[in-house]
């Protein structure tokens, strides 16, 4: 099962592989990902090591450069020497997503509400005053996209064990700088928001994708 | 998911095809049997003049072919394209080669044709760069070190026998240098992809593609010492080296085709 912060970044991901290698190298890879691991590569990006064993079976070395890069793309840590380190998201479609995310009410009042008390789900639809019906989907749809995470257990009144929630960002940065607009035959369209998360402890660490795409890097 | 290697699948084939490598050694073998054979007249073309020019097209078809694969991708596409531009440039310089001696029954050195010539090296340099960079991003002093001393190197060997020797043409010594410095490049970054790309299923697309390279930068050099003192005929064995280096580099873009 892949963790929340790799279920965010995979979606991004996928895209970024396919622009860089091209369809046809991806189709070798993914070949060859059958073979050894019986999957494709969207699932080699939730078992990140399999992607990289492949890719290191094609590229040898030339494989780190490859993920640096991927990384790269994909966010940069920020390392203040006090406090705590911020995610810059550098990747357009990952950064869209927050922003739409954030910007939906219901779903804002959820992750604000699983962050600061991890709750079952039931318990955080009733905080968050918002109906049943549609607040399971929301829910879903927040857990399948990464930004609602798992966190420990509570007992239901039949003894059975029901999964507690909790949001993967404590903080969402979101710029958008106006300036930036960009002029397309007098359309103006958006500017690309900057966005930065401060993420919850440990959270990083259990990324798969972050351990391979940093590795060397003291997270 | 856990990641499970399992001992009996298949590895991708990344091995050379060796009755490939008999089969262009055989052509290579007859092409120079011809060369020998046939006589070389002076203002006059024979079949064999243009079997380099078929060789060398080839190989600029081969690489268009591949950039067309890859034409989505970052690196290849463009790294692909730019070879086949090279090669391109390589095949308008013979043609005008051939021109000159079977129509204007001139001899073509120098002449517009080394415009054309000197012109695949930059692109060759440029296709191997790109697919390097994309794969290693930090070269080390010592590897910037050998990269700049292999032409250095080849361009010393170059002068040190051309002035050992009585009778130079100074002018044609300045003329060559560029073009062997130039060529010399193209085989530094030849092995340095070789290099990177050892251990990876790329291997023996690249130890192909540096022989070629070498071989061409072997014949380059020659010939460029040889016009120094008017000594290159038809049929002298630089020109089998011309002709081997394209298939070799057309053989190992087919076997990159068929791994990536």
């Amino acid at each position: 099962m892949p963790s929340a912060l790799d279920r965010l970044l995979g979606q991004s991901l996928e895209s970024m592989i396919r622009e860089k290698l091209g369809q046809k190298t991806c189709e070798k890879i993914e070949t060859r990902l059958r073979q050894r691991y019986s999957m494709d590569l969207a699932a080699s990006i939730d078992d990140f090591h399999a992607l990289d064993a492949t890719l290191r079976e094609f590229f040898a070395s030339g494989a780190d450069a490859i993920e640096e890069d991927f990384a790269n793309r994909l966010i940069s840590i920020n390392t203040p020497a006090k406090g705590r380190r911020w995610l810059s998201i550098a990747n357009e479609e990952l950064a869209e997503l927050i922003v739409a995310t954030y910007g939906d009410r219901d779903k804002r009042i959820i992750l604000e509400v699983a962050f600061n008390k991890p709750s079952v789900i039931l318990d955080i639809l009733e905080t968050a005053r918002i109906p049943k019906s549609s607040g399971y989907r929301l829910i879903n749809q927040l857990v399948e996209m990464g930004f609602l995470t798992e966190q420990g257990y509570a007992e239901s009144s039949d003894g059975k064990k029901v999964n507690k929630y909790t949001a993967l960002f404590e903080k969402v940065n979101i710029e958008i700088d106006t300036n930036g607009l960009i002029f397309n035959a007098d359309t103006p369209l958006p500017s690309i928001p900057t966005v930065e998360v401060l993420l919850k402890e440990n959270i990083l660490n259990e990324s798969q994708i972050i351990r391979v795409l940093l590795r060397g890097k003291k997270l | 998911m856990s990641v499970s290697t399992d001992e009996n699948t298949i590895e991708p084939k990344s091995r050379l095809n060796y009755k490939v490598l008999f089969l262009i050694a055989g052509l290579a073998v007859i092409y120079q049997t011809f060369n020998y054979i046939l006589p070389e007249k002076e203002g006059e073309l024979s079949p064999i003049d243009f079997v380099v020019l078929v060789a060398v097209m080839v190989c600029a078809i081969a690489s268009f072919l591949v950039s067309k694969r890859y034409e989505r991708s970052e690196v290849f596409g463009q790294a692909y394209l730019a070879l086949g531009i090279g090669f391109t440039a390589y095949a308008i310089g013979e043609i005008i080669w051939d021109y000159y001696i079977g129509v204007l029954k001139i001899y073509p050195y120098p002449s517009i044709a080394d415009v054309f010539f000197f012109t695949q090296y930059p692109f060759i340099v440029f296709h191997l760069i790109r697919n390097i960079k994309f794969f290693k991003r930090k070269i080390s002093t010592m590897t910037i070190i050998w990269l700049a001393a292999i032409p250095v190197a080849l361009v010393l060997i170059y002068s040190y026998f051309t002035f050992i020797q009585v009778g130079y043409d100074l002018f044609d010594y300045y003329y060559g240098v560029p073009f062997v410095a130039a060529s010399a490049t193209t085989l530094s970054f030849a092995i340095l992809g070789m290099q990177v790309f050892r251990q990876s299923l790329l291997a023996s697309v690249w130890s192909l593609l540096a022989v070629g390279i070498f071989l061409n930068t072997f014949a380059d050099i020659n010939y460029y010492h040889l016009e120094i003192f008017g000594l290159y005929t038809r049929t002298h064995w630089v020109n089998v080296l011309w002709f081997l280096a394209p298939l070799l580099i057309t053989y190992s873009l087919y076997r990159h085709y068929k791994i990536i």
